[in-house]
């Protein structure tokens, strides 16, 4: 028990940055991040819409499994398309 | 001329009420006539800090809906006359009332001569919220130095902007633990104003004279030793447009601020 | 034992013993009414209890009160051979009985919460605790079979002998008809071991045991 304590002490001492409030900051920092980049429901869709129709022109899509995501991964803020290619179209 | 300021934080639990009644008390107190408004509808607390739960005949449904006067339904506080609470309706709900309802209402409360008009919103972001901000032309937002009620203020801060046309928000971090903040286990003042980025109104530390205080119905401004009650007091100087630097419990925040003090007393 | 009068809203009641004789009885009345006889007036209610009355002696005691500007007259009587007689000199029980707000009590079983309103035209009977922030309004009488710590209101039509009746009185507020008492601001009213009622007395809400 006496060990681990006094591990922490050192790692404050220093300056680790793993101590409660750093974790809290950057989960606070992520969040609100994502809140204030938060698109609406409309938009989402229109974007969905859009980009299902370039992409049609190559490939043909499932547009069942099709996914278009706002995520946040390692500290930034990503757009995730899952799109399932069923066949390449051929270009003429 | 009137100032009309909402105090809110979409969190529940952070103090907005506790806030509204300390500040109403303090501004009283300095000799402002101050009326403080209930927006609570359904969930009436503000009477209890203040401790005129048992004198209310008549609430802000019973004015809105012209059962009586504004003036019938306004209790006058019993420490100081200086001071008044326009209750909510606890048998009512949010829908009771509508945003241009309350914008008359405090065109009214104005004319009655406050110099002060404070708000106590209810959180949430819904009809409550819309009510308490419609006719509000400053505001307050409390938050407490913990990760939900800081992502729920920073909500607020958007929609004020976006919806209420309330720019420039104030910033009170209520419930401040400055042990636990020396020691890395929470987020300080500045982590708190750094990520909100609007300007900082008060540092209210924790205290256990809230609680006491609450229990008695006197608000905690009144006290002279309660580290809290000098911190209301000292916000309710600074919206008076005095200025007044913030409690020291920032001095003993971290390592060079106490060598500071250390100097200043040698 | 000698007879009582009672002024009510209806009227005057005038309560004739069983055990007097019904010679004591008329002189008694002479000896109230003659001497007062601008004082009395207007309807009045016989109540004659199970005393068997021949007509003739019925019209004695009429003529009496009559004569003190008394009338018209109704009669309570248990006797079925005195009501008959009675009814044959055109006396008949009061036509409508007294409106009692206790007719039509609502009777309800449970916690009554706070933000929650109990409405009722007549009296309220609560099986259960009001707590603080709750309203129970009646026309009637409210009465707690618990504690009361919320607002009641007895008499909400103006009825100033409604009463407020709790096992346990703490009630935030009591309204009778159109007054207003509060608990006092400083340490709660000490804890009563016995049921309670609030009423008007004087003009103010007292409280007092309920005996």
């Amino acid at each position: 028990m006496a060990f681990p304590l006094f591990l922490e002490k050192i790692e404050k001492l220093f300056g680790r940055t793993d101590n409660s409030r750093s974790v809290v900051k950057n989960r606070l920092q992520l969040v609100l991040m994502h809140d204030r980049a938060d698109i609406p429901a409309p938009m989402m869709e229109l974007m969905r819409a859009e980009l299902l129709a370039v992409l049609s022109k190559y490939v043909e899509i499932d547009q069942q499994q099709l996914e278009v995501n706002l995520e946040r991964a390692d500290g930034t803020i990503a757009l995730i398309a899952n799109i399932p290619i069923m066949r390449v179209r051929t270009v003429d | 001329m009137s100032r009309v300021i909402v105090i809110t934080s979409g969190k529940g639990g952070v103090g907005k009420t506790t806030t509204t009644a300390n500040l109403g008390m303090a501004l009283a107190n300095m000799g402002e006539k101050v009326a403080l408004l209930d927006a609570d509808i359904g969930l009436r607390n503000l009477d209890l800090v203040l401790g005129l739960e048992n004198r209310i005949v008549y609430d802000i449904v019973d004015v809105v809906e012209e059962r009586c006067k504004l003036r019938q339904a306004l209790i006058k506080d019993k420490r100081n006359p200086n001071l008044a609470l326009l209750p909510a309706a606890q048998t009512r709900d949010k829908t009771a009332v509508n945003p241009d309802q309350m914008k008359k209402l405090v065109e009214d409360l104005k004319e009655e001569g406050f110099s002060f008009i404070l708000i106590d919103c209810p959180a949430g972001i819904e009809q409550g919220f819309k009510n308490a901000t419609a006719a509000a032309t400053e505001a307050i937002i409390v938050t407490n130095p913990e990760i939900s009620s800081v992502r729920d203020a920073d909500r607020i801060v958007g929609k004020l902007e976006a919806e209420a046309e309330l720019k420039n928000p104030l910033l009170i971090v209520n419930r401040v633990r400055p042990a636990m903040i020396k020691n890395q286990e929470m987020m300080s003042v500045e982590d708190v104003q750094e990520i909100l980025a609007i300007k900082l109104l008060g540092v209210i530390p924790e205290d256990d004279c809230i609680i006491t205080s609450t229990n008695r119905g006197e608000p905690v401004s009144m006290s002279e030793t309660s580290r809290a009650g000098q911190a209301y007091r000292n916000v309710a100087r600074r919206i008076r447009g005095e200025e007044v630097p913030m409690l020291n419990l920032e001095e003993s925040f971290g390592f060079f601020s106490r060598l500071k003090k250390l100097f200043a007393v040698s | 034992m000698t007879i009582a009068i009672k002024g009510t809203r209806n009227g005057l009641t005038i309560v004739i013993p069983d055990e007097e004789a019904w010679e004591q009885v008329l002189s008694q009345l002479q000896a109230k009414f003659g001497e007062q006889e601008s004082f009395w007036s207007g309807a009045a209610v016989l109540e004659l209890g199970e005393r068997e009355l021949e007509e003739e002696d019925l019209k004695k005691a009429i003529a009496l009160l009559e004569e003190a500007k008394l009338g018209p007259f109704h009669l309570v009587a248990l006797h079925p051979k005195t009501i008959e007689t009675g009814a044959r000199i055109g006396l008949c029980p009061p036509s409508a009985p007294e409106k009692l707000p206790t007719g039509n009590a609502l009777y309800l079983k449970g916690t009554i919460r706070s933000g929650q309103v109990v409405r009722h035209d007549g009296s309220i009977v609560i099986c259960g605790d009001v707590n603080a922030g709750a309203e129970v309004i009646a026309g009637g009488d409210v009465v707690v079979f618990g504690t009361l710590r919320g607002m009641a209101h007895a008499g909400a039509e103006g009825n100033e002998k409604a009463q407020v009746v709790a096992v346990n009185l703490r009630p935030t507020q009591i309204r009778i008809a159109g007054k207003i008492a509060r608990s006092p601001d400083h340490g709660a009213p000490p804890l009563s071991k016995s049921p309670e009622v609030a009423s008007i007395v004087g003009g103010d809400i007292n409280i007092s045991p309920l005996s």
